[in-house]
């Protein structure tokens, strides 16, 4: 232990970092220099995991760092591994009631993610959020109670050695059982699982773009990410596929993709419509973890890694569409509107081709993963999920792809100006907002705004003032689309290391 | 596909659904469909109430099978205090016959909360934390927040700072007097409590929660303006922010010394002693900051929406 490698110590600096970051915000007045130091903190603990990644895969080990001076059961320590660095979270903490304390850190952090625009539409929103997440939280402290009652300790290592004597020897059967149940259960309703997915459309649909972004893409993972180390790490996936819990998972998965995408079908709402989308993908993770087979579980995590680049992608770009008709996300003011912000259209486009599956993208390779796992496990699951899977795919392509032509239609004929009717009211002021690439639009946007009704003149003139602004944040906004489509398409095709990091961070959980 | 007018829509419904124009209807689509609507919405109501029918007995029996298959599965763990249950393992055994020495700590409890495990209560003084910022951002009256007042409610509010007023000028004379007394005493209870967390029964959360309730006492029986000059929104931002800050720099330095093995350098002095083990004196006092900090703040804020 003496000889340890200096890396190791960068879960830890990632954590203390990612806090100290978090505690010193207040001090700072200018809200411009708290998110550079918000952003630095981020890129820094990307890079040192990055770091710790490459260290790990070129060693292929995976090790425990003591937090203190105490060793495991007594103190607490952190575990990395290349599935943990390659996740990148926090949820590397072995201790299972840690793992609990910072559930809740991330619960309530969320919360305020979802109400940090006001209104009461939000507030309905977080109180139903909150109310649900409180729900899945005390469902899995409970389990977790239990299960210190039961076993006396709390650490991961020595709960999965108590669990394997006792399933050994028989004892406590139901205590156990309704830990494993309650537990997953708690996970389930704070992932949004199909029956539990109640509060996830509402608090996408009202939040604010970045917020359901970083909702979709990251919160909701982080619980899955905690299942599977608990899968992995406490339980053994023996002992719940004969509890039968994976074939729950697998029912409740499959249940999600279908009817997910089949609400997602019927929404108007752009955000709404990708929130149930997100309920679906949720589904394809759980159905993977639910096959019981290695490389299910494998496929789901790769799923994890997609559906985190590409979700947020999608919510981000609806975000700059809306931005530019009128901020309202109902389809019937986005037509046409990749033309007054072409970026997000295109990233819109990639997103909905990866969510379908097509090739290149890199929605393909884990639904490949997906029925390469189905074809490897025993003909009662096989044609099952196939048929999920497919049914799930055209269901995807078939609320996707109406958005992705809508959005990308010319907004009115070349002799249609004078008598677009709507349309122009629609296609007004905010064409302002456009980021540079529209510079070559700018005669068609004066003669919009010849048209707009009269209230909204003060609006555009506001708009106008803060001009010189914009380009900032398109940039800002460019950027991030580019490094998600790129994100995306590498994702796509080097399928191939990715899926060896995550084999080797399998094994060494 | 090329021209998206509504008229034409008519003759395609699907472009008009590709379009998200279902929902748009027409006049004189809408005359015959109000009949269908009117229809529909009976329906929903009935449904609606067959629902909640149903809501009210299912939320019971469901809540009475849980209860049931609770007590059951405590029924059937290890019942509580015998000598052999599993939770009297090594763990416990270590805490209680060597936590002394590790520690310094007369308080076992304070010293497994601040030494052994001081990294939970890093994560649980992150959620208060969180928490308070949270019920800051919803709740508390700031310039942008005047700015969106509608004329309602600004009414509403100048009522209500009069009213405030009108009670600061005859606070009730009994509750002064008392509090006025009791008061000091409460607060230095509470920094007593702190103080002595590694000692006796107490600490950070407890002594905290004292001195909390010790300026709740203060502001309703004085008025907010006499809290407020001695403890405004910025001193309450340095405290809680600067308090954290501390309680992470210092178990950071000792994370980082047990992990690689060396000593902290810190002595434990005599147990028993108000100067003696280690960190655990000044942790208290942070967490102490922070919890009674936090008490008052919420207190503060959902009572007036400011600090």
């Amino acid at each position: 232990m003496h000889e340890m490698p200096f890396v190791f110590n960068f879960p830890f600096f990632s954590i203390i970092l990612t806090l100290v970051g978090g505690m010193s915000m207040p001090f700072f007045r200018n809200g411009k220099v708290a998110q550079k130091i918000n952003m630095g903190v981020i890129i820094a603990t990307g890079v040192l995991n990055f770091i710790l990644l490459c260290y790990l895969v070129s060693t292929g080990e995976s090790f425990t760092y003591m937090m203190g001076h105490w060793p495991a059961p007594w103190g607490n320590e952190i575990r990395g591994g290349p599935f943990e660095a390659l996740m990148a979270t926090m949820f590397c903490i072995v201790m299972g009631f840690s793992v609990y304390v910072f559930i809740e850190i991330n619960t309530l952090a969320a919360c305020a993610i979802v109400m940090a625009k006001r209104g009461g539409e939000t507030i309905v929103a977080t109180i139903r959020y909150l109310i649900m997440s409180l729900l899945g939280s005390g469902l899995f402290l409970m389990g977790i109670a239990l299960l210190y009652n039961i076993t006396g300790h709390l650490l991961m290592e020595s709960l999965h050695e108590t669990i394997m004597e006792m399933a050994a020897t028989g004892q406590y059967v139901i205590p156990l059982t309704v830990v494993f149940s309650v537990t997953t259960l708690g996970l389930c309703v704070k992932s949004a699982l199909y029956p539990f997915h109640s509060w996830l459309p509402n608090a996408h649909g009202s939040a604010t773009t970045s917020s359901s972004a970083i909702l979709s893409g990251l919160v909701l993972k982080g619980y899955i990410i905690l299942y599977i180390k608990m899968m992995f790490r406490v339980y053994s996936p023996e002992l719940l596929a004969q509890l039968h819990i994976t074939d729950a998972l697998l029912v409740l998965g499959v249940l999600a993709m279908i009817m997910g995408s089949l609400k997602a079908l019927r929404e108007r709402h752009i955000k709404r419509m990708t929130a149930y989308s997100s309920v679906a993908q949720i589904g394809y993770i759980f159905m993977g973890l639910g096959l019981n087979s290695e490389i299910g579980v494998l496929a789901a995590c790769f799923h994890i890694l997609s559906h985190g680049v590409t979700k947020p992608m999608l919510f981000l770009s609806a975000g700059g569409l809306a931005n530019v008709s009128h901020h309202s996300y109902e389809f019937k003011d986005l037509k046409g509107a990749a033309h007054r912000n072409k970026l997000a259209g295109v990233a819109f486009v990639v997103g909905s081709l990866s969510m379908i599956g097509i090739p290149l993208f890199a929605g393909f390779p884990s639904k490949l993963f997906f029925s390469t796992a189905a074809i490897h496990s025993d003909y009662f699951r096989l044609p099952v999920v196939l048929i999920a899977l497919a049914v799930s795919t055209a269901l995807n392509a078939l609320y996707y792809l109406p958005v992705c032509i809508n959005i990308w239609r010319t907004k009115d004929e070349p002799h249609g100006h004078g008598h677009g009717g709507h349309e122009d009211e629609h296609g007004g002021h905010d064409a302002h907002v456009a980021h540079g690439e529209e510079a070559a639009h700018g005669d068609e946007v004066h003669e919009v705004s010849h048209h707009e009704p009269a209230g909204d003149v003060a609006v555009a003139a506001f708009e106008n003032s803060h001009h010189e602004e914009t380009p900032k944040i398109s940039f800002g906004f460019g950027l991030s689309m580019v490094a998600f489509i790129a994100c995306n398409f590498a994702l796509g095709i080097g399928y191939g290391p990715i899926m060896n990091i995550l084999r080797q961070g399998i094994d060494l959980l | 596909m090329s021209d998206p007018k509504n008229h034409e829509n008519h003759k395609n419904p699907f472009v008009a659904w590709v379009n998200g124009e279902t929902f748009r209807k027409e006049e004189e689509k809408k005359a015959a469909e109000k009949k269908k609507k009117v229809k529909k919405e009976v329906d929903i109501s009935v449904h609606h109430d067959r629902f909640h029918k149903i809501y009210k007995p299912v939320c019971v029996v469901l809540c009475c099978a849980f209860i049931a298959l609770l007590i059951f599965v405590c029924i059937k763990t290890p019942p509580f205090g015998i000598t052999d249950a599993p939770t009297n393992n090594e763990v416990a055994q270590k805490y209680i016959e060597e936590g002394l020495e590790d520690t310094g700590a007369t308080n076992i409890v304070a010293g497994m909360i601040l030494d052994y495990r001081a990294f939970d209560t890093l994560g649980e003084s992150s959620v208060l934390f969180t928490a308070v910022m949270a019920v800051i951002i919803l709740l508390k009256k700031d310039e942008d927040r005047k700015k969106e007042m509608t004329e309602k409610q600004k009414q509403i509010e100048a009522r209500q700072q009069k009213e405030e007023e009108l009670n600061d000028r005859h606070r009730d004379v009994i509750l002064k007097k008392t509090s006025g007394i009791i008061a000091p005493f409460i607060l230095m209870f509470g920094i007593y409590v702190v103080l002595n967390g590694h000692i006796s029964p107490g600490g950070g959360f407890s002594g905290g929660a004292i001195i909390g309730a010790g300026l709740i006492l203060i502001s309703q029986a004085f008025g907010s303006k006499q809290t407020k000059k001695f403890f405004n929104f910025k001193v309450f931002t340095i405290i809680t922010s600067g308090a954290l800050l501390s309680y992470a720099a210092l178990k950071t330095y000792s994370f980082y010394t047990g992990s690689h093995h060396m000593e902290t350098g810190v002595p434990h002095g005599i147990p028993g002693a108000i100067l003696s083990s280690g960190f655990i004196l000044p942790l208290n006092i942070f967490v102490g900051l922070i919890v009674a900090c936090t008490m008052f703040g919420f207190y503060s804020l959902f009572s007036k929406g400011e600090i």
